[in-house]
């Protein structure tokens, strides 16, 4: 390479870079506002979020996880996001299985529902739903809520799981049942090893959107004691004006774990974000 | 390696995904009552609970819903309402629960026939459809056991009946009125207006300083544009003429409503209702501004004592103060237009017993008692409707309590006095209200005050047929 | 021995059909067929009052204004975070080692719930009072919030959902960059193509499915948007900035006519059925080729 093009390139690096940079400040900045804001007092929050704070005020922490009621909001968003994933990744293990092998009639028709179904919009289901619910007395029971949002997802966890396997050779299985396994053990023993890793990415991605999940779960889990965290903090930015200090603090206990889980899990989390849209 | 931890995780996730399942199955039945007392022990902080936790886990719940009020207001409730309450029997316990989203959760709770023993409801135009569906059990029994007929300001107890009968109570009287910031006023030399136009004249000079005219916003809650409307029906175009609306002898379109409406376009105009910000601001943040001297007004709700309550402390505590509408040409007389807090009804689809204790502690609300220890902890909230407030003793409160009661009985004197206008949230049918809250349509310019007037017209017409209008005062009496 | 792996397959895919069905598909059909009622949600009178809905649907200004912002939407999202998100991929595709911790902080913005990013931007950012417009404002610019103007409203919606939604696209277009085929790749730059023939020529052709999927998604995605136009703006001010699925709430939770709504939810769905049926027949061609 002549010097000339090195420096081109080296050039071109910088302005790359820069892109880059200014795009992680814009991503990041409203975030920084919030944890920097989490430290200060009310008052000195007014007319200027971009101070750092002087002294380090704990207490908006203390004063938020309590009037958050944080502790038994994030005991029912994980019982919430728990139901919804197993019932989400047993319902569609299967049905990937089955449509990924085209082994029933229907197949393409079963496809094409489950994607009209993905353009219904909440609104469209909701009364006549609560109805039931509310006759069946299950309003507020977490893990009834998790069979709805388990619905709602159910056509792209199906989408996905297919993908994965799809991804399974026709031939291991056409070996496993020469020698005598049924359906039953070629799921098992067969499959499953090698879609696990999918289990765990459509799991993961279908633990994030029901997490942050609000308008099903406010409907459905009515009852402050059924509330998830999600759904707490709501009901705080509502009637917290008077302590905006507070109301960061609130924030960041909310966003945080969501940030901390997302980075120990961000292979599965980007693997499934990829798979269906490009593999599929 | 890889390999195993791969496994683990998938072991652990679904390990974790099992055990919550399975609690979550458990934990909505058996253990809640437990963690309803410890959480509103929790919120007391520490206040000595009036009844011990074993006795009340083993008690009925009374529910009632409320909206989604601050920490302090809560405790107070609890304290005041809740404890009393359940200290005075041992069969019930009354179980509070504040939802920002209390209005549509009723709405489709009730539609359900569940929801709360009590139902807090937004207004009696809120109430009616409810009523019209029979979801609302009727009060007559109890208002004559409880004689509330002779305790609750006429006007008020009227709007609370459907067809004849009672089906809910106003918790509070609530008027709009101007709040103002002495130390504004006095520190630019400006006399508390007595007429509109001096009103408008400090307004002019305070934008010109770089101030808010008045602070005002309709963040999170869009009906606020609604009161601007139901002043100016009161002030500019008269309670009479707006009697004979509502009472359908004449047309919205005539010409002293026009003025009304036209006058609220008029002080959109000028900035007068929060200049640029007003999208954006709610109830909080105006009294913060009004604080921290930014505008000398807040014209407003005289609800709005209870934002006012975590502002004006300390040094700056009694730099508030509230007024009546200052004089305009059409209505020179002190005049308040009423409007009410919230009100209380019961539902129709629970237990008789549940019923009689339900309206046990409806009762108890409404008692000068309740109002003074409400509003010495909660100042703008409760002002019980009540012919006389004589007994309420103002001594030991703090200054915006004193001041709100000084408000409270003002506007029962007034009323007594037959010089009073209509807030919608009492007097206003459901559609004809929702329709007046679109009224930024015309302050944006989108549709013209005529336009406007003969959609309302079209609207009342719709909730007048359909029987969903209150009954309603006539004014001067 | 084939009848009884027959039966088996049924079996296997019928929880999720089942929970699918009662919980989607009955009550969506038992909403469209509430849009031909007057029903208000609580009282138990429900008339049959056939296709008035929709005449009053489309004789309603504010209807109008909803699709007109639904497509407005649409048009911001294909083009913003889809030429952000390519251009980015672009970038990435070629730094190996620092590629990671830029997707990391990029994604930051997409794991968060809509209530946190909405409740962030309208506080920390379009506040007068705590955020940055109050700050620019203190500095002496004049500057209002523009969740406050007619004009700007739904754009700043749209800001902020893109800001929450680029990275998403970025990551996939990456994906599906790194699978081009290497000899093509190779044979093009000894061939002497620059950067943007590349471009064009190798890369794109190859993603096309992907950009075709993503197109779709982001259409359906658009007819159904309510999230960040609900808690941020309401729909306001004076509507400018409503969209379909707010349209929809508001008359189910503050007009009380429910019919109305599931005649609106309807017309939602509708637009992204288009797009759907029109996805299904772009890859059916592109099988076929």
């Amino acid at each position: 390479m002549t010097a000339q093009s090195k420096k081109k390139k080296i050039g071109t690096n910088i302005i790359i870079h820069g892109v880059l940079m200014i795009l992680v400040i814009i991503c990041m900045l409203p975030i920084a506002l919030v944890v920097i804001n989490s430290f200060k007092e009310h008052t000195q929050i007014v007319g200027n979020p971009l101070s750092l704070p002087d002294v380090l005020h704990l207490e908006n922490y203390i004063q938020g996880w309590t009037n958050g009621k944080f502790a038994r909001g994030f005991i029912n968003s994980i019982k919430l996001v728990g139901s919804t994933i197993l019932i989400v990744l047993t319902c569609s293990c299967l049905a990937g299985y089955v449509l990924a092998g085209k082994r029933i009639k229907g197949c393409g028709g079963i496809s094409l529902y489950f994607m009209m179904s993905m353009t219904v919009p909440i609104q469209l289901f909701l009364f006549p739903l609560y109805f039931v619910y509310a006759n069946l007395k299950l309003i507020g029971n977490i893990p009834a809520t998790g069979l709805i949002l388990a619905a709602v997802y159910m056509p792209l966890s199906v989408f996905l799981m297919r993908t994965f396997f799809l991804a399974v050779p026709r031939e291991l299985e056409e070996a496993a049942r020469m020698d005598g396994a049924n359906t039953a053990h070629v799921i098992w023993h067969v499959m499953a090893p090698i879609v696990s890793p999918g289990l765990i990415t459509v799991g993961v991605l279908i633990g994030l959107q029901s997490w942050n999940e609000y308008l099903i779960s406010s409907t459905f889990l009515q009852g402050e004691k059924n509330f998830t965290a999600l759904l707490t903090f709501l009901t705080m930015n509502g009637s917290y004006g008077a302590n905006m200090g507070t109301l960061m603090a609130s924030a960041v206990i909310l966003i945080g774990p969501v940030i901390v889980f997302f980075l120990c899990m961000q292979k599965y989390f980007v693997d499934g974000m990829v798979s269906g849209a490009v593999k599929g | 390696m890889k390999k195993m931890k791969r496994k683990a995780i998938a072991i652990l996730l679904t390990m974790v995904m099992l055990s919550s399942f399975v609690t979550g199955c458990a934990v909505t039945t058996g253990e809640d009552k437990e963690k309803d007392t410890t959480a509103s022990e929790g919120t007391t902080g520490g206040e000595q609970a009036a009844t011990s936790d074993q006795s009340l886990k083993d008690r009925e719940e009374i529910t009632m819903w409320f909206w989604g009020a601050e920490p302090y207001a809560q405790e107070a409730m609890q304290k005041i309402l809740v404890e009393p309450y359940n200290a005075s029997q041992d069969k019930y316990q009354l179980v509070l629960e504040f939802r920002a989203t209390v209005d549509s959760d009723i709405s489709t709770a009730l539609a359900a026939n569940q929801g709360p023993d009590i139902i807090y409801g937004s207004g009696p135009a809120f109430v009616m459809p409810l009523v019209e569906a029979g979801k609302l059990e009727s009060m007559d029994v109890y208002t004559e056991q409880y004689g509330w007929a002779d305790r609750i300001l006429e006007p008020y107890y009227q709007s609370g009946m459907v067809n004849d009968s009672l089906y809910s109570l106003s918790n509070s009287v609530s008027t709009l009125g101007v709040f103002y910031n002495k130390k504004v006023l006095s520190d630019n030399g400006w006399e508390v207006p007595t007429t509109i136009e001096e009103l408008e004249s400090i307004m002019d000079q305070a934008i010109e300083k770089g101030m808010y005219g008045n602070v005002a916003g309709n963040k999170d809650w869009q009906a606020v544009n609604a009161n601007y409307v139901y002043l100016f029906m009161t002030h500019i175009t008269g309670a009479d003429t707006i009697y004979e609306c509502l009472t359908n002898q004449q047309s919205w379109t005539n010409e002293d409503v026009y003025a009304g409406i036209e006058k609220t376009k008029e002080w959109w105009d000028k900035g007068y209702l929060g200049g640029d910000d007003y999208p954006n601001l709610n109830y909080s943040d105006c009294l913060q501004l009004l604080a921290t001297e930014q505008s000398p007004f807040f014209i407003g709700p005289s609800l709005a004592y209870q934002w006012a309550a975590s502002y004006f402390t300390g040094d700056i505590e009694e730099n508030i103060a509230f007024i009546p509408f200052p004089a305009t040409e059409t209505v020179p007389d002190e005049t308040y237009t009423l409007g009410t807090a919230c009100t209380l009804s019961i539902n129709a689809n629970i237990s008789q017993e549940h019923k009689d204790e339900a309206a046990k502690i409806i009762d108890m609300m409404m008692t000068a008692d309740f109002m003074e220890e409400m509003t010495t902890a909660w100042p703008g909230y409760w002002g019980t409707p009540l012919k006389d407030l004589s007994s309420v003793d103002t001594s030991n409160m703090p200054y915006l309590s004193q001041s709100y009661v000084e408000v409270a009985k003002s506007i029962s004197e007034a009323v007594n006095q037959g010089n009073f206008g209509y807030d919608g949230n009492v007097f206003f049918p459901p559609a004809t209200q929702q329709h007046i809250i679109d009224v930024e349509d015309v302050w944006y310019d989108t549709v013209t005050v005529a336009d406007f007037l003969e959609a309302l017209d079209t609207e009342f017409k719709t909730d007048y047929e359909n029987g969903m209008v209150p009954a309603i005062p006539k004014p001067g009496e | 021995m084939k009848k009884n792996r027959m039966n088996w397959n049924y079996l296997l895919i019928a929880p999720s059909l089942l929970i699918s069905f009662s919980v989607i598909l009955i009550p969506g059909i038992l909403t469209i067929v509430t849009s031909l009622t007057d029903w208000n949600g609580i009282s138990p009178k429900i008339n049959f009052i056939g296709i008035r809905n929709f005449l009053e649907l489309f004789s309603d200004k504010v209807f109008f204004i909803a699709i007109r912002n639904n497509v407005t939407w649409a048009l911001l999202f294909l083009t913003i975070p889809v030429c952000i998100g390519m251009l980015v991929a672009m970038f990435l595709l070629g730094r190996k080692k620092t590629r990671s911790i830029y997707q990391i902080a990029f994604i930051i913005p997409y794991v968060l719930s809509p209530i946190a990013n909405a409740m962030i931007w309208e506080n920390m950012i379009f506040s007068p009072l705590f955020g940055l417009v109050g700050y620019l404002r203190n500095l002496g610019i004049d500057i209002s919030s523009p969740l406050a103007s007619m004009q700007s409203a739904i754009y700043a919606c749209a800001g902020v959902d893109i800001w929450h939604y680029w990275s998403y696209l970025t990551i996939i277009y990456l994906a599906a960059l790194r699978q081009t085929p290497t000899e093509q790749l190779e044979s093009a730059r000894l061939d002497g193509c620059n950067g943007w023939q590349l471009f064009r020529y190798i890369y794109f052709p190859s993603i096309r499915a992907t950009v075709n999927l993503m197109f779709v998604m982001i259409v359906i995605g658009s007819f159904l948007s309510f999230d960040y136009v609900k808690l941020l703006t309401g729909g306001g001010p004076a509507h400018s900035s409503e969209v379909l699925g707010t349209y929809a709430y508001s008359l189910a939770f503050d007009s009380m006519k429910v019919g109305k709504a599931a005649a609106a939810g309807l017309v939602m769905s509708f637009f992204g059925l288009i797009a759907s049926i029109f996805y299904a027949r772009l890859s059916r061609k592109e099988t076929m080729e």
